[in-house]
């Protein structure tokens, strides 16, 4: 384990969270379920409560489940604290949920779509048949505050692959389940996400270029690079899981992404700006146009209502990657 | 003037792969050696073909006394293409199993190869995703390829490009590995695939049925980005699509390809003269390997083992493709040979 890694980790989340954490100051003493806290977003949220626990005495409780995890050296030293437990299991085989339990996120999915494409089943029942789950044990909660589903920016798209479709079905068995049995759940629609504890050998362009950049590669462009993302950094995807966990209204669907457009071919421009060396950026000898497809999210509810802000450039987003991915 | 051919690419850049010393390897039992490679590299360079792949006829690592033993290593023949070909791209085809990322894929590509294309079974992608991913953060291009791909239809095959998709693949070759398809099955699923998926779609044809050049040409009406096509159509089996005829042929429909028509020729003619007696050719048993849906490659251990049994290849190939045996399933011939002599 990199010390010096992971004090630089924590050490920025304290920056960040100094001039705010007053404001999420209404988890404290609360007891958190996360479904999935040992992926990207999971071990974002992770970090920030541990640091709420640490230095503002927050006294969060979290119980985790997870099924699997490749780096036990990490999930290890996020999990190494008496108030954060994690669980090894399958969330659509769980039986029950602690009973002073007052949030709960459900965050276990992988949306990188290699897993969905290599195992279909396996991915949309764990979305379907896992919510279905967590929503039937969350009915015998009399402490329940709030349950917060991750669906995906994908659902409000015109997109009708199976990752989709089990995304919109979840959502809407939260729906249902606030309809007929009056559960506090409500809906986040994540967009881009860029940060420590991704894998960068994903088939996101992002990804890609970072593990292109890390690896000494030139930056390849597969597409035209002309589609456009706005990318948001891990402190601020969990900041803003947690506030709204604590703000949102029962019922509601809320985007959470970055409107900072920013077209591949320029993304990968600024990724190069942080190199020494010349390396080119190179297109592929045959682009595809199809994938011209925008992928940014409309956060005029978001902003109106809750001040929705981002704290984390993008340079700034870029270089912690560059930073994390570089050291090991 | 343009003939009104309704082409859907007209603006669109075709990427030309030639798997002449890959694919032709298959016809002369894998005997290319360090000379023909030199030969045939320099004026591939000189045509400008955009990608020159070399290696055992079944990609890195293959050679074997099961599907052949080649004459040449792999690492030598790599070597000796990197030498010559500064423009032009070089590749390798790899089918995990035969080749290993240690074993194969990583020399390779630490002996300056471009290219890498990952093939398996038109239903097995699976098995390339830790290939793909390591050729891809190694920085070289890499393309899946699905063999057999007339065994499965459009939409089985989409599922599967999509998993090459999110192993990071640029590409996806659709593989007519035994000459099966007709011009408008090729338009029907190359066009099917183009239209749903997000990334490259290729095709590499074979001539058992004698319309490889019109399979290729219906490819790139449907929207394909990679045609690949060997010089006087050296392949296994009844060979690939000709690459100096579809150049020809692209010419006359101002198809651009930055390849100079006459370089290719003189390629073809370079063939000609090394390989002439060996040149693949439409024959009877070609033509029912194409009928009955059986990887071209297996035209000689058939006919081989045909006449080691006593028996007729072509109820050789119709009892293979009935039971539809597909490459690196080599060792089946002689079980449904003894199978067929033993019914006579």
């Amino acid at each position: 384990m990199k010390n010096k890694k992971l004090n630089s980790h924590f050490d920025f989340i304290e920056s960040k969270i100094q001039p705010i954490y007053k404001s999420l100051e209404g988890l404290k003493d609360k007891h958190l379920f996360i479904f999935g806290g040992t992926g990207f977003i999971g071990l974002w949220v992770i970090s920030l409560i541990k640091l709420l626990n640490q230095k503002y005495n927050f006294n969060i409780r979290v119980s985790s489940l997870s099924r699997g995890f490749s780096n036990r050296n990490l999930i290890d030293y996020f999990y190494n604290s008496s108030n954060l437990t994690l669980i090894k299991g399958d969330v659509r085989n769980c039986s029950e949920i602690p009973k002073d339990v007052s949030h709960i996120l459900i965050l276990a999915s992988d949306p990188n779509l290699r897993f969905t494409a290599s195992f279909p089943f396996d991915s949309l029942t764990t979305i379907g048949e896992g919510v279905s789950n967590i929503l039937k044990m969350s009915e015998k909660l009399e402490k329940i505050e709030k349950i917060c589903f991750l669906s995906s920016g994908l659902v409000a798209k015109d997109a009708n692959d199976g990752y989709v479709i089990a995304k919109r079905y979840a959502e809407s068995l939260c729906i249902a389940a606030r309809q007929e049995n009056r559960l506090p759940t409500f809906i986040i629609r994540p967009y881009t996400f860029i940060g420590p504890f991704q894998n960068i050998s994903s088939s996101w362009a992002h990804t890609m270029f970072m593990s292109d950049f890390i690896n000494n590669n030139p930056i390849r462009i597969l597409s035209d690079g002309s589609s456009k993302r706005g990318y948001l950094y891990g402190f601020d995807a969990a900041y803003w899981i947690l506030f709204y966990l604590l703000n949102s209204s029962s019922g509601e669907i809320l985007s959470l992404g970055s409107d900072e457009e920013i077209s591949i071919e320029d993304f990968a421009r600024k990724l190069f700006e942080l190199k020494d060396n010349n390396y080119p950026i190179k297109f592929s000898d045959t682009p595809h146009s199809s994938s011209n497809i925008d992928f940014i999210p409309s956060l005029t509810k978001e902003k109106n209502k809750y001040k929705f802000k981002i704290f984390t450039t993008l340079s700034e987003s870029l270089k912690l990657s560059i930073d994390w991915y570089k050291n090991g | 003037m343009l003939p009104n051919t309704g082409l859907r690419c007209i603006k669109m850049k075709i990427l030309i792969s030639d798997p002449t010393l890959r694919d032709g390897s298959h016809a002369i039992k894998h005997q290319i050696n360090t000379n023909h490679i030199k030969m045939y590299c320099q004026i591939a360079e000189k045509a400008g073909i955009p990608i020159v792949e070399v290696g055992h006829g079944n990609g890195l690592g293959a050679s074997s006394l099961q599907l052949g033993e080649s004459l040449t290593s792999d690492e030598k023949m790599v070597k000796e293409a990197r030498k010559y070909l500064k423009k032009s791209k070089l590749g390798i085809h790899i089918i995990p199993g035969y080749a290993t990322i240690e074993k194969d894929l990583k020399p390779a590509i630490d002996n300056g190869v471009d290219v890498v294309r990952v093939a398996s079974h038109c239903t097995e992608a699976d098995l390339c995703e830790k290939h793909v991913i390591y050729a891809r953060n190694k920085g070289v291009s890499v393309w899946g390829c699905l063999m057999m791909a007339h065994m499965i239809d459009e939409e089985l095959l989409l599922e599967q490009i999509k998993k090459f998709q999110e192993y990071g693949a640029e590409g996806v070759v659709i593989m007519d590995s035994s000459g099966n398809f007709l011009p408008d099955d090729v338009s029907r699923v190359v066009g099917y695939l183009v239209d749903n998926s997000k990334i490259n779609i290729g095709f590499h044809g074979h001539n058992n049925l004698g319309v490889a050049i019109s399979n290729s040409i219906s490819a790139i009406n449907a929207g394909a980005h990679l045609i690949d096509a060997t010089s006087s159509g050296f392949g296994a089996g009844a060979g690939n699509t000709q690459l100096e005829v579809l150049i020809a042929v692209l010419n006359r429909l101002e198809i651009e390809t930055n390849i100079d028509l006459y370089s290719v020729l003189d390629l073809a003619d370079l063939v000609n003269t090394i390989w002439e007696s060996q040149l693949p050719r439409i024959t009877s048993v070609s033509v029912i390997s194409g009928l009955s849906g059986v990887f071209s490659g297996f035209i000689k251990p058939v006919k081989r083992i045909a006449k080691e049994y006593k028996i007729d290849p072509r109820d050789l190939f119709i009892e293979l493709g009935n039971n539809k045996i597909i490459a690196g399933q080599e060792d089946k011939i002689i079980e449904f040979a003894a199978k067929i002599k033993n019914e006579k």
